[in-house]
């Protein structure tokens, strides 16, 4: 702190200090690292070892047995698969502050492999779109052999489309942004030199790439987050019809990217030892922005409660008993309470978010909590009988479905893998953006005003 | 003919923006050389002329693929199947915006990836001279060069503060 209680601004490290102390710091792999992997790959290893053995056991003809798989495939999309998200606003924006959280985003967009290969077994559980309402065309399901429905593949074929275009964005992304560190990296080693060489041109085309995969990323994220919502859980329950869930969920995704980068940069702070170059700024300014979504969360959530509320139709007292106040009760309260309650009540103070622990604590609690929500809404719709697909409403409410130990270890080991990949992906790239750390340290100078010091930010555009 | 490589330490960036102005005075057009940076400068630093690219033409390109695409495949199957539905027109337009929206996001995403391998040259088994004290923050101008001007260019960069030069034949 500065000598009269203001804030202190920390020396800013020359770009070859920067760039040497990252690269020493990559090449060495610590036992506490060594170990996070092991236990992380032990896990992920389980939930395969799970998921065969539910196939196994089960197999693919019943979907109450995979809700909680369902549940964990929609967790890993709405906080590892959005983490990019977060980096290509502020990178839209242009907000200084998130250089150091660029790489922590864009090491989660490799989890969106793990998302498809996870994503590829559930298209065997839900119906196709022939006979009932969907989101597509409401198909003829003639049954004569040889024709065709509407729309063939409906709605399989066109949720894996976007997410394969999600995974080639997110894969892309990385690719396109580490391309220069793995330049500094190799040039270190004194491996031959690959095509990157650092051209103006090369330069510029990287910067106009990272804003159109950027750009595609989220449009198709929260394209794909929409569809999933609606294909994989809202279609699956008779009468419940709600045109604020796929945003909702959208909102809930923004919140848990955000929440994930904010809870692995203090984890890479506090036990990789970056506290010289992520301050309490890039706490604080992310802060503001989660507290925000905290409130859009409620709204969201309070819009879909009161429509059907004052609407009390048997159908829709049904599909609250279901999603809130039913078998799944205490999987919504927590959601309520971990995505909203506690957040906003730790958000709201200035002296919590001007802090790294405060966003970080915050951001844990909605970790937590949206598990709770994906669990409730996928547990619970993927637990009403197929039968009952093409009905007005639901034929009573299913009894709560509780999770067993195969339904642990695929939960578990869903997130471990997500974990697992980032730290494996973090070994192959710098885990701070070494070229875009660079050009912020370039433009930015500590410099003397009246009884204080400011941070001067050159702006080239 | 060979080609240089001037390089500069980072804290003498000034010096190589001098270089470039050095160099036009020495008849070389701001096309004849290229400068190598180990991380982005904001653009005009060093003089140098505006990089043209086409790369926002790839995902343009692949959008419209993809929506053409979509639209052929949902236009078509409900051409071939021709059933009314709810009194809506056969060829429903709401109906087709989802797999039309996908279609578009792929062909755009791929086409991007495409186009930033096309654009920055990648991959390019001849390129050109380097150093790897690039990525260690040294700026580098780089220019093929008549051997009978090796020489007088050579000094040109030492004159304004290069570092080393290099010269590949």
């Amino acid at each position: 702190m500065h000598r009269n209680g203001h804030r202190h601004i920390p020396p800013v490290a020359t770009v070859h200090e920067f760039t040497e102390d990252m690269v020493s710091r990559h090449a060495a792999t610590g036992p506490r690292y060594r170990r996070a992997m092991l236990i992380l790959g032990a896990l992920f290893l389980l939930g395969v070892a799970g998921f065969v053995a539910r196939a196994l056991q089960d197999g693919f003809d019943d979907r109450l047995p995979w809700g909680y798989f369902a549940a964990t495939v929609a967790y890993l999309m709405t906080t590892a698969g959005t983490a990019p998200l977060i980096v290509i606003g502020m990178r839209a924006v242009k907000a200084h502050w998130h250089r150091p959280l660029a790489r922590i985003g864009e090491l989660y967009g490799a989890s969106t492999v793990l998302i498809l290969a996870m994503f590829i077994p559930l298209l065997f559980l839900i119906p196709s779109a022939v006979n009932r309402r969907t989101l597509y065309f409401q198909s003829d399901g003639t049954g004569v052999p040889g024709t065709l429905g509407r729309i063939p593949g409906a709605p399989q074929v066109y949720d894996l489309v976007l997410l394969a275009a999600l995974v080639a964005a997110g894969v892309g992304l990385l690719w396109v942004s580490s391309r220069a560190d793995r330049a500094v990296v190799r040039d270190h080693k004194g491996q031959s030199p690959g095509n990157w060489r650092g051209l103006l041109r090369q330069w510029k085309v990287h910067k106009v790439g990272l804003g159109l995969l950027g750009a595609t990323y989220f449009l198709a994220a929260i394209g794909f987050i929409s569809l999933y919502s609606i294909d994989f859980s809202m279609a699956l329950v008779p009468g419940w019809r709600d045109a604020i869930y796929p945003a909702f969920q959208s909102i809930s995704g923004l919140q848990g990217g955000l929440a994930t980068v904010l809870v692995t940069m203090y984890l890479l702070r506090k036990y990789g030892h970056f506290e010289q170059y992520i301050h309490m700024e890039h706490f604080w300014a992310p802060s503001k922005i989660l507290l925000a979504l905290c409130l859009l969360w409620f709204y969201f959530g309070w819009s879909t409660l009161i429509i059907y509320w004052y609407g009390r139709q048997p159908v829709e007292r049904d599909v609250l008993q279901l999603l809130m106040f039913g078998p799944y009760e205490w999987f919504f309260y927590g959601a309520f309470l971990l995505c909203f309650v506690a957040p906003f009540t730790t958000l709201l103070w200035n002296s919590v978010r001007k802090s790294t622990t405060g966003p970080a604590l915050a951001a844990a609690f909605i970790l937590v909590g949206n598990l709770f929500d994906k669990l409730r809404l996928y547990a619970g719709s993927w637990s009403v009988p197929n039968e009952q697909i093409n009905f007005h409403g639901l034929e009573g409410v299913p009894l709560v479905h509780y999770p067993d130990l195969l339904d642990v270890l695929m939960v578990v080991g869903g997130i471990s893998g997500a974990l697992f990949l980032f730290l494996w992906m973090a070994r192959r790239t710098p885990v701070i953006s070494l070229w875009e750390m660079s050009e912020g340290l370039r433009l930015r100078v500590v410099r003397p005003f009246l009884r204080t010091r400011l941070t001067v930010i050159g702006k080239s555009e | 003919m060979a080609q240089m490589l001037g390089l500069f330490r980072e804290e003498e960036a000034e010096s190589a923006a001098n270089a470039t102005e050095a160099l036009e005075q020495a008849g070389y057009s701001n096309e004849n050389f290229e400068i190598l940076t180990g991380s982005p400068y904001p653009e005009g630093a060093f003089g140098e002329r505006e990089v043209k690219h086409k790369l926002y033409v790839f995902p343009f390109m692949g959008a419209l693929l993809g929506f053409s695409v979509a639209m052929l495949v949902t236009g078509a199957t409900q051409a071939a199947y021709p059933l009314v539905v709810g009194g809506k027109p056969i060829l429903s337009l709401p109906a087709m915006t989802i797999i039309a929206y996908e279609g578009t996001m792929l062909g755009a995403i791929l086409f991007t990836v495409l186009g930033i391998f096309f654009e920055s040259r990648l991959p390019n088994p001849n390129a050109g001279i380097y150093d790897p004290r690039i990525t260690a923050g040294y700026i580098g101008i780089t220019l093929t060069v008549a051997d009978e001007r090796l020489n007088a260019v050579e000094q040109l960069l030492r004159r304004a503060g290069a570092a080393d030069v290099i010269v590949k034949r």
